[in-house]
């Protein structure tokens, strides 16, 4: 019994300091979560049990809703104008025979630019009076869009920013997995006389699928996580018309100091995200039966 | 030794690979495709210079003076070329202070992301710890967790340590502790030491050396590629970072540098050191990038392998 223990010793050592980090900071939090939802929690009064009432109040908060339909919005739409760019991208990047890496870095440049430049940078561009964008529509002889500084422009032009952002690093993914296909599948193809769309249909497509569907639930998990990009630019604005989930939390949290419904609204969030993770494990699972 | 066949980081950061396209060389024969491939071209350099554009923007606005930045129509190029808008940037935002904080930060979040879990990984690899299967699943399932989800619960904890009742907040051990989470590192750390043959450890036990030595001397030096990936995504993750330290430092002379640029943006700057502002803290990150753009790429493939 005592050499048993003491050849667990070290391993145990080695182990210790990063499971004591993984209960204190990702499994206790998840549990401390679901019990401060439950409470009144004010960072200087201490905790009281009130039940549901931290999600009534924010089923009854208009802007629970509000930002809810915003983020779904943005992930919506970043999925309609994001999602298949870095797909057509990467299969037209490699079918370049010279300068192939020339490509990559190009598209891939944005995404190195940290989120806070990307942010303040285009908070600049789209200035209605004196952005970029604007001049550059007014040169042909357009109107310029109000941009961030509208209720109906404001998602769209932060969809198109974070796409800007984002395409890059999804379309070297891409690249990498259709490196991935073997030639020979190509070759027997063309022996068969495939043309090349149907090469496109029958080979190239089915092959990089299981990327595709990994990249849309990263897609969707990382968009229904936006912060940086409002906060930085908009506050939530105009008109809580920018409001996403993450930042009422971070409100409900540092500015009313309520945390108890901060925490019930990222328990919700939480919940949410996880269903989405699991319905894609279950389609994975299916697909490869 | 480090050409072990097979080693799942082997590719990282050598050589291209060399898989094909859609077209042949006999699909080149044909005119239309030839002019296709010509269209292609010039379809993707046109992209390729729109998605730099505002990048090359942001660069001439740094160097126009205070009145030539709000012109309109706006030129171009600068018609007096400002580097004093630098010298100007550098000073008013403190560059010096908020660049040393964030190298604290980074040296001790570096330790705990990629030190710590490599003991674990070794661990779980190679020593056979007493129940190792529940504690890999229990690292394994949060990766699962959206982190974000649970911040509020994760503020809390720090600002009262479970059992010890220590307030970390406005420390960087609120930063340094919560980096030892990282599941997908101790997921790829695993795979490759479990790559290494056994013997090469067991001897090494043979003749006496003490564990930590065999990691320090054996394990680690064969790693460098995955190590060399992951410290570059950690390094380059903690210069991005902004969320977290905002909220977890409330000394704003503790801040790190992208919490000390959101502010400055919104403060009284003109926009063109605003820009040179922005220009100068993305310059290390795109260092990094193009040195080591080999390595990145490796390790964003590698990052597709997460789902």
């Amino acid at each position: 019994m005592g050499k048993a223990l003491k050849r667990q010793f070290l391993p145990w050592l080695f182990l210790l300091p990063t499971v004591l980090g993984f209960i204190v900071f990702s499994w206790y939090p998840i549990v401390l979560g679901l019990i401060v939802s439950l409470q009144k929690y004010h960072p200087i009064r201490p905790p009281q049990f009130v039940g549901l009432a931290n999600f009534e109040t924010l089923f009854s908060d208009p802007l629970f809703v509000t930002a809810w339909k915003n983020t779904v919005e943005f992930s919506l739409l970043s999925l309609l104008i994001g999602y298949l760019v870095p797909v057509v991208l990467a299969i037209l990047v490699n079918e370049v025979r010279r300068g192939k890496s020339f490509y990559r870095i190009a598209y891939y440049l944005p995404a190195v630019l940290p989120g806070v430049v990307t942010a303040v940078l285009w908070r600049w561009l789209y200035d209605p009076g004196v952005g970029l964008l604007n001049t550059v529509i007014r040169v042909f002889g357009g109107q310029g869009l109000p941009w961030l500084m509208s209720a109906d422009t404001v998602i769209p032009s932060l969809v198109f920013m974070a796409t800007w952002a984002g395409f890059g690093s999804t379309t070297v993914v891409y690249l990498a997995a259709l490196q991935g296909v073997p030639s020979e599948l190509y070759e027997a193809a063309e022996i068969d006389g495939a043309l090349v769309l149907q090469r496109l249909r029958y080979i190239t497509l089915p092959q990089i699928r299981p990327v595709m569907l990994t990249m849309l639930i990263l897609q969707i998990i990382g968009t229904f996580q936006v912060f940086t990009e409002p906060f930085v630019m908009t506050s939530g604005g105009p008109n809580n018309a920018s409001l996403t989930i993450l930042l009422l939390i971070y409100r409900y949290a540092f500015m009313y100091f309520d945390f108890g419904v901060a925490a019930a609204a990222g328990f919700i969030l939480f919940v949410v995200l996880l269903l989405v993770t699991l319905t894609y494990f279950r389609v994975t699972a299916r697909l490869e039966e | 030794m480090a050409d072990i066949p097979g080693f799942p980081g082997d590719s990282i950061g050598r050589s291209e690979p060399t898989g094909r396209g859609l077209l042949s060389f006999q699909d080149f024969n044909r005119p239309r495709i030839r002019y296709g491939y010509v269209l292609l071209l010039l379809f993707l350099t046109t992209g390729a210079a729109i998605t730099i554009f505002p990048f090359v923007w942001m660069f001439f606005s740094a160097l126009k003076d205070s009145n030539e930045v709000f012109r309109i129509p706006p030129t171009l190029l600068p018609r007096s070329w400002q580097w004093s808008n630098f010298v100007k940037g550098w000073g008013e935002i403190n560059l010096v202070r908020y660049f040393s904080n964030t190298i604290k930060i980074m040296a001790g979040t570096w330790f705990m992301a990629i030190i710590m879990p490599s003991l674990a990984a070794y661990s779980l690899s190679k020593m056979r710890p007493a129940f190792g299967n529940v504690v890999l699943l229990g690292f394994m399932a949060t990766l699962m967790m959206p982190s974000q989800a649970y911040l509020i619960p994760r503020f809390l904890v720090l600002q009262k340590l479970p059992l010890i009742h220590v307030n970390l907040l406005d420390s960087y051990w609120a930063l340094w502790l919560p980096a030892i989470v990282q599941p997908f590192n101790i997921m790829l750390l695993k795979n490759f030491f479990d790559r290494i043959p056994t013997e090469l450890i067991e001897s090494a036990r043979i003749d006496g050396a003490a564990e930590l030595r065999i990691f320090g001397q054996i394990v680690f030096p064969l790693s460098k590629p995955i190590i060399a990936v992951l410290s570059i995504f950690t390094i380059n993750g903690v210069w991005n970072d902004f969320f977290w330290p905002m909220i977890v430092i409330s000394t704003q002379a503790k801040q790190p540098i992208m919490v000390a640029v959101q502010l400055f943006s919104k403060g009284t700057s003109s926009m063109n050191v605003v820009m040179a502002v922005l220009f100068m803290v993305s310059v290390p990150p795109l260092v990094v990038f193009l040195v080591f753009q080999r390595f990145i790429i490796g390790g964003m493939t590698l990052g597709s392998l997460k789902g």
